[in-house]
């Protein structure tokens, strides 16, 4: 494992894997609470918030180990910072593509009727569905290792920005803690 | 003090102690053998009685409870004691007003005075069986579940439901639990979740294990939300196998969903009241209304269907006992502990208002061998039915129960002497007084509410009087057209409002 992560960019890596699915978990909990505390009271509300943040935590755990081995896959030669900025940058990509469905749904966007129109006209329309949806994650994960690859100034900046957020996400392990006390007290 | 116990003596000991173990099981057998009947409540949630062809809708929505009410008492004017699950329940389960068992908030408990007095510990010499699909109603056989024979886990009559684990792992927050699951995970709900990933995997994983069900119920299956869903034809087949198998006297309170929402019926009545040409009477927008519900025709016709389906499978249970011959012996009661309402600006039942639709719900007792029907229309309470099922059963009615004896158990009875209440306290601590609340007292032919304490209201209290008999729809607000009979009736509602607050510093 030393060959490929120092201790602090397994750490790293796993703040930044917990950034997005705690910022998410957070933002439609939030979302929830008068709706919860409506239908019970605020502090039922607390406790579904509480249950969320603690279930982000152990998906952060999940994710980060799928993160720690597909970062195995980057050469040893590129350097433990590199594979650090770029397992960190798709795992944001990859957080990206998971809240685009979902918001989707939660801002009721609609597929523009021009292009349903046009995929229905075609003489292979899943074929095109894939045809386009490959042609926006492709590059969305290629051109990222590209960069993070060849130039040493966005590297740099990728890493600095991994320190920001991993104080960021720092925060909300500390809500992760609250949300666990939360838990106790309801449960004891 | 020295025991002397020698080999002989000890074994001779142990083979008693199965016979010990037996003896509370061996008691109800003897009991079964004298002459104490089987009691079945059967609850569905949020029934209203408004919606019920057999009083009076205009859509056919019950024709086996028709056809089966010809052997039945009806009674055409029985209220609910709250407008929600927790409290409503609370009342049916301890025969006392929410103001007396506390059961206030949602998912709350009752005091802890009647862990020891309600329906399950007055039916001591019955078996009793306890299941509902609703979580708020199992906080209250977690309480009383010294004095329940059999209570089943809520999961054991659900199809896949993921959250199983978490409601071993946090008994004590069960229902909590189960919402933020849904939240965290049940994805195909509301197409978005608070887990990014696993919400996927875990939802596809249960659409697979649900989905040779999924063709008979178009509109997704019914659901308490936690479970991967449920259907009722599963409840009842248990339920009378349950009742069939158990050498008896049974009490079984069966407590199952449909219809509440999610209004998903089976196929078989899906779309049967769509285009019927239906016209719900047009009605003041409420002062609770969250909004104008563009969609309340449709929730209704929804609502009417799944109504349909619960009709269907509460013949099919009927009809099963009959076969087997267990209604020789059995009382049946159909109840609900509130209703739902489609009008007003309210669609269901998360509002602080209290009008018939949402207080008024259905009540049928089937007694042994009963052929002939018999219509009640005075107005009766669901805090009755503890002490009316206590006499039927040849209990003594407890003393601490605050309903009375339905009629025709009691003859002479008139609701104009009485008041009958419904009461709604949503945020109302249990050891607090009632600072902010929704009641309303029926007597005779008049209905009044009383609403104080709220928002929306500016700090006024608001009062309205209906004559329900006259004006089922309460139309005519006549607070101030019969002022005598409105002042009356608020301080007699305030006095007890006072009387009850009193113990809570009120």
């Amino acid at each position: 494992m030393n060959k490929y992560y120092s201790k602090q960019s397994l750490w790293s890596l796993f703040l930044i894997c917990a950034f997005p699915l705690h910022l998410w978990t957070l933002l439609l909990a939030f979302r929830d609470i008068s709706w919860v505390a409506e239908r019970t009271n605020f502090w039922d509300a607390i406790g579904v918030v509480s249950y969320g943040m603690i279930f982000a935590f152990f998906e952060s755990i999940i994710f980060f180990l799928f993160a720690l081995l597909s970062g195995m896959l980057v050469p040893v030669g590129w350097g433990k910072d590199k594979r650090l900025a770029i397992m960190s940058v798709l795992t944001l990509i990859l957080a990206l593509w998971a809240m685009f469905p979902q918001l989707y749904a939660l801002l009721s966007w609609n597929i523009p009727d021009w292009l349903i129109r046009s995929l229905v006209e075609s003489a292979h329309p899943l074929r095109n569905i894939y045809a386009i949806a490959l042609a926006f994650t492709i590059p969305s994960v290629v051109l990222p290792i590209l960069m993070i690859y060849r130039s040493e100034k966005i590297l740099r900046n990728i890493l600095d920005g991994i320190d920001r957020l991993s104080l960021l996400t720092s925060l909300y392990l500390f809500f992760d803690l609250i949300a666990l006390i939360v838990l106790i007290i309801r449960n004891v | 003090m020295k025991i002397d116990i020698n080999r002989r003596d000890f074994l001779k000991l142990a083979g008693m102690l199965p016979l010990g173990l037996l003896a509370p099981k061996l008691h109800k057998s003897f009991v079964s053998q004298s002459d104490k009947k089987n009691v079945i409540v059967v609850v569905f949630d949020a029934f209203s009685a408004y919606n019920i062809s057999l009083y009076g809708y205009a859509r056919e929505t019950t024709p086996n409870m028709a056809r089966l009410a010809e052997r039945a008492t009806v009674y055409h004017n029985h209220y609910a004691n709250s407008n929600y699950t927790t409290s409503g329940t609370a009342s049916l389960l301890t025969g006392t007003l929410p103001w007396t068992h506390r059961a206030l908030m949602p998912n709350s408990t009752v005091s802890d005075a009647y862990v020891d007095r309600n329906i399950f510990t007055v039916f001591k010499d019955h078996y009793r069986i306890a299941y509902s699909h609703n979580e708020w109603v199992n906080t209250f056989f977690d309480q009383f579940k010294e004095h329940i024979d059999e209570w089943i886990p809520r999961e054991q009559l659900t199809l896949f439901s993921s959250d199983r684990l978490l409601q071993k792992a946090f008994p004590n927050d069960r229902d909590i639990t189960s919402v933020s699951w849904v939240r965290n995970i049940k994805i195909q709900q509301e197409g978005y979740a608070y887990s990014l990933f696993l919400s996927r995997l875990i939802s596809s994983l249960e659409e697979k294990y649900t989905a040779e069900y999924r063709l008979q119920f178009p509109r997704g299956l019914p659901t308490a939300r936690a479970d991967g869903g449920f259907l009722l034809e599963h409840a009842v087949d248990w339920a009378v196998d349950r009742i069939n198998s158990t050498p008896g006297p049974v009490f079984g309170y069966f407590h199952f969903l449909p219809p509440h929402d999610p209004y998903r019926t089976q196929r078989e009545f899906l779309g049967h009241f769509r285009n019927d040409g239906y016209q719900s009477i047009d009605k003041p927008l409420d002062v609770f209304a969250k909004d104008q519900n563009d969609d309340a025709s449709v929730l209704r016709q929804y609502y009417d269907e799944f109504i349909l389906y619960v009709d269907r499978e509460f013949g099919r249970m009927f009809d099963l006992l009959e076969n087997t011959g267990q209604l020789d012996n059995t009382v049946i009661v159909l109840t609900s502990d509130h209703g739902e309402m489609f009008e007003r600006g309210v669609a269901g039942h998360v509002t602080d208002s209290l009008y018939e639709p949402l207080i008024r719900i259905p009540l049928l007792i089937f007694e042994p061998g009963g052929t002939n029907r018999r219509d009640i229309y005075e107005s009766t309470s669901a805090v009755d039915l503890l002490p009316t099922l206590a006499h039927l059963s040849g209990y003594q009615e407890p003393q601490w129960n605050e309903g009375t004896l339905l009629p025709p158990y009691q003859q002479p009875y008139s609701s104009s002497n009485r008041n009958i209440y419904a009461v709604r306290s949503y945020n109302a601590e249990s050891t607090e007084p009632l600072s902010q609340a929704s009641i309303t007292i029926v007597k005779g032919r008049y209905k009044l509410h009383y609403y104080f304490g709220y928002s929306e209201l500016e700090g006024k209290d608001l009062v309205k009087l209906f004559d329900v008999e006259a004006d089922p729809e309460e139309m005519n607000d006549l607070s101030q057209l019969e002022k005598d009979i409105t002042s009356e009736m608020l301080d007699e509602l305030k006095t007890k409002l006072q009387e009850v607050n009193k113990p809570y510093g009120g």
